[in-house]
């Protein structure tokens, strides 16, 4: 199977602080979990693959391109979508802007057209409106009923969701969610997680998910990769990992 | 369609229109009359939104402009035609008028950079500034016609937003304000010492526009009635007025729109939703600019002189109150602002020495009252989607 994301030695060094450190890791199309105690470099591998920082060494490979380099709005349109572990939709648009701000990549009208060619406007903008209401429904019919209303007035299990949805709306090869359940209660988490299962099924996405929480890990996850102090201390299936010593007491054991 | 909205479109014809209506009465009232009656009809609108907003009305009144919208605008361009002839009587009234409406464009372009992208850009006066010299020295010194000089000012005036965006790209917030504030000095001082320019003297002697052969300068007269020449540069403003607002709500409405104001919340997540924040921020300077660059072309070629005076720090003050009284990111707002801003501004002239502090309480007020502004953002529907 084709390598769909490669890191050579990926680092970074945050005045001393090597926050991931020389990271080599290969995923195809899988689901991969990244676990790894609080601090050990999780949200800021996430931060180097979405182009939010960049490497201080090391290479990042995407579907055989070299992207390294590539600033955050390139790395959105070539594929790679992610979530935020604190969640971060713009709180003063409706649902469907934040919607359609997830398409904004896919969208091929220039500013000129917009004042110019109202008609090619319109037909763009009907066919964004369906994609993203599509994408809503994906995790139920209520979210595309309230399309119109703000985020301040949405609670936090819908707006994971719609923040998912935002991600996946640009139809990326790997989505990247940082503790989608984090700070909900267990019946959300388990609600959340079987949303992602059905998603991973309907679109064969790939995804990197971190989590904290290992029973939601040994559902989803295909495999494996174990971070501790911005290294890889472990990978493979959950069963291997959660057997490893050094995991047990870096991680598990803490 | 549901009752409601049957109900809506059917009162709507003739409420909507008739608010129109009221509306201009309001203003005509508001620059003919004294101080005092100005200040009433705003306290009095003010009052209204407040009031309608709590009680729902304004929602309402928003639905049944959208439902009649062909002959609200159809009456709202009439009255607009007839306003200025009614006002004929005083070419002071008419002076107003072409003042107020090359302000809501300088604003309407600043509301790009406030309203859209909540970067508070305190040089706007500077970029009105360079579109009226740029404007005035093309045709003075070369002795172009002065719509050459409004295509200069519209390409100089880009290419300046662009150099004045630069900064907004490192700086965020307070540092950002405070290098526009720095653009804005400079720009005076670099018009004050140069002498090619003018230096402390200005520029005297701008020509004024012609429009097929005739000079804007000149007298009209129709069916016997004597026309100002004032008339003839409010209908040129405000022509040019409503072609601005309807390219801000057009952008508004686009994805540009929506990136800016995704810039303006989180610029992060706005990177990672595929938005080049450089090319949107050079994007919301360089547009804005260009609005500024017309208007100051229009200005230069309207009062025939010009000076670093009309474009200094208290100008950019004035202007962001326009944007933050009126409504940020709403473009008819914003308008109202400017026109009401201005009308104030002119009414306080009595004042004399305390214009400046008569115009400060005024503005406190009404923004402790509405901090929103009168015409706050409205939340984007698509047509066609329907609300629920
Ligand atoms: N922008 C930054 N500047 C300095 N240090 C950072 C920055 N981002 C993260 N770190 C540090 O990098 C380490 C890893 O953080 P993070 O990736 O957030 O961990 P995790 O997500 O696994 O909990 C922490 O010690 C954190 O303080
Ligand atoms: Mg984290």
């Amino acid at each position: 199977m084709d390598t769909l994301l490669k890191t050579k030695d990926l680092t970074i060094n945050f005045g001393g602080l090597l926050a991931v450190n020389k990271v080599n890791c290969e995923m195809n199309n899988e689901v991969l979990g990244l676990i790894g105690p609080n601090g050990s470099g999780k949200t800021t591998f996430l931060n180097l693959i979405s182009g939010i920082y960049n490497a201080t060494d090391g290479e990042i490979e995407f579907q055989g391109r070299n992207i390294t380099k590539l600033q955050a709005s390139d790395i959105r349109s070539i594929g790679i979508a992610r979530t935020f572990q604190t969640n971060r939709l713009c709180l003063k648009l409706t649902v469907l802007d934040n919607m359609l701000l997830g398409l904004f990549s896919k969208q091929q009208i220039r500013w000129w057209e917009t004042i110019f060619n109202q008609k090619k406007h319109h037909l763009e903008l009907r066919v964004n409106i369906d994609k993203c209401l599509h994408v809503l429904s994906y995790f139920n019919e209520e979210l595309v009923e309230q399309k119109y209303e703000l985020i301040d007035t949405i609670p936090l299990i819908d707006r994971r969701r719609i923040e998912i949805a935002r991600a996946l709306v640009s139809d990326p090869a790997l989505l990247l969610l940082d503790e989608p359940t984090a700070g909900l209660n267990p019946q959300e988490t388990h609600s959340i997680v079987e949303d992602l299962k059905k998603i991973r099924e309907k679109t064969g996405i790939s995804m990197i998910f971190i989590e904290h929480d290992m029973g939601v890990i040994s559902t989803i996850a295909d495999r494996v990769v174990v971070l501790n102090a911005g290294q890889i201390i472990a990978e493979g299936s959950f069963a291997e990992v959660s057997k490893n010593e050094e995991v047990r007491s870096a991680y598990l054991g803490s | 369609m549901t009752d409601r909205q049957t109900h809506l479109q059917n009162t709507g014809k003739f409420v909507a229109p008739l608010g129109v209506l009221i509306f201009f009465a309001a203003m005509a009232l508001a620059i003919t009359m004294n101080l005092w009656t100005t200040l009433a009809v705003v306290v009095v609108l003010t009052a209204l939104l407040i009031f309608g907003e709590k009680r729902g009305f304004v929602e309402t009144a928003y639905k049944m402009v959208e439902k009649n919208y062909k002959i609200t605008v159809a009456v709202f361009v009439a009255a607009l035609l007839l306003f200025p002839i009614a006002l004929r009587g005083n070419s002071y009234f008419l002076h107003i008028l072409v003042i107020a409406g090359i302000y809501a464009m300088v604003a309407l372009g600043l509301n790009f950079q406030i309203g859209s992208m909540g970067q508070v850009n305190f040089a706007p006066a500077a970029m009105f500034g360079i579109g009226a010299y740029t404007s005035a020295m093309v045709s003075v010194h070369y002795g172009a016609s002065p719509w050459l000089g409004m295509i200069a000012a519209v390409i100089v005036t880009a290419g300046m937003g662009v150099v004045f965006g630069f900064p907004a790209l490192k700086t965020r917030g307070f540092y950002f304000s405070l290098v526009t504030i720095a653009v804005q000095t400079i720009f005076v001082l670099l018009v004050v010492n140069t002498d090619w320019l003018g230096g402390p003297n200005g520029i005297p002697g701008i020509p004024a526009f012609s429009l097929f052969g005739r000079s804007l300068k000149q007298t009209g007269n129709l069916f016997g009635m004597l026309l100002p020449y004032q008339i003839n540069y409010i209908y040129l403003t405000f022509f040019l007025l409503i072609l601005l607002i309807i390219v801000a709500r057009r952008l508004y409405t686009s994805r540009f729109g929506l990136a800016w104001n995704a810039i303006e919340e989180d610029e992060i997540v706005a990177a990672t939703q595929g938005i080049n924040l450089t090319k949107l921020k050079l994007l919301s300077f360089s547009i804005g600019s260009v609005f500024a660059g017309i208007a100051g072309s229009i200005y230069a070629h309207y009062t025939s002189f010009i000076g670093t005076e009309d474009f200094d720090f208290n100008k950019s003050l004035i202007l962001i109150c326009m944007v933050l009284l009126g409504g940020m990111d709403n473009p008819v707002g914003v308008t109202l602002g400017a026109v009401l801003l201005t009308v104030i501004d002119e009414k306080l002239r009595v004042f004399a020495d305390y214009r400046m502090l008569m115009y400060s309480v005024i503005l406190i007020v009404v923004l402790v009252v509405r901090a929103q502004g009168l015409l706050p953002k409205r939340n984007r529907t698509y047509p066609g989607t329907e609300e629920g």
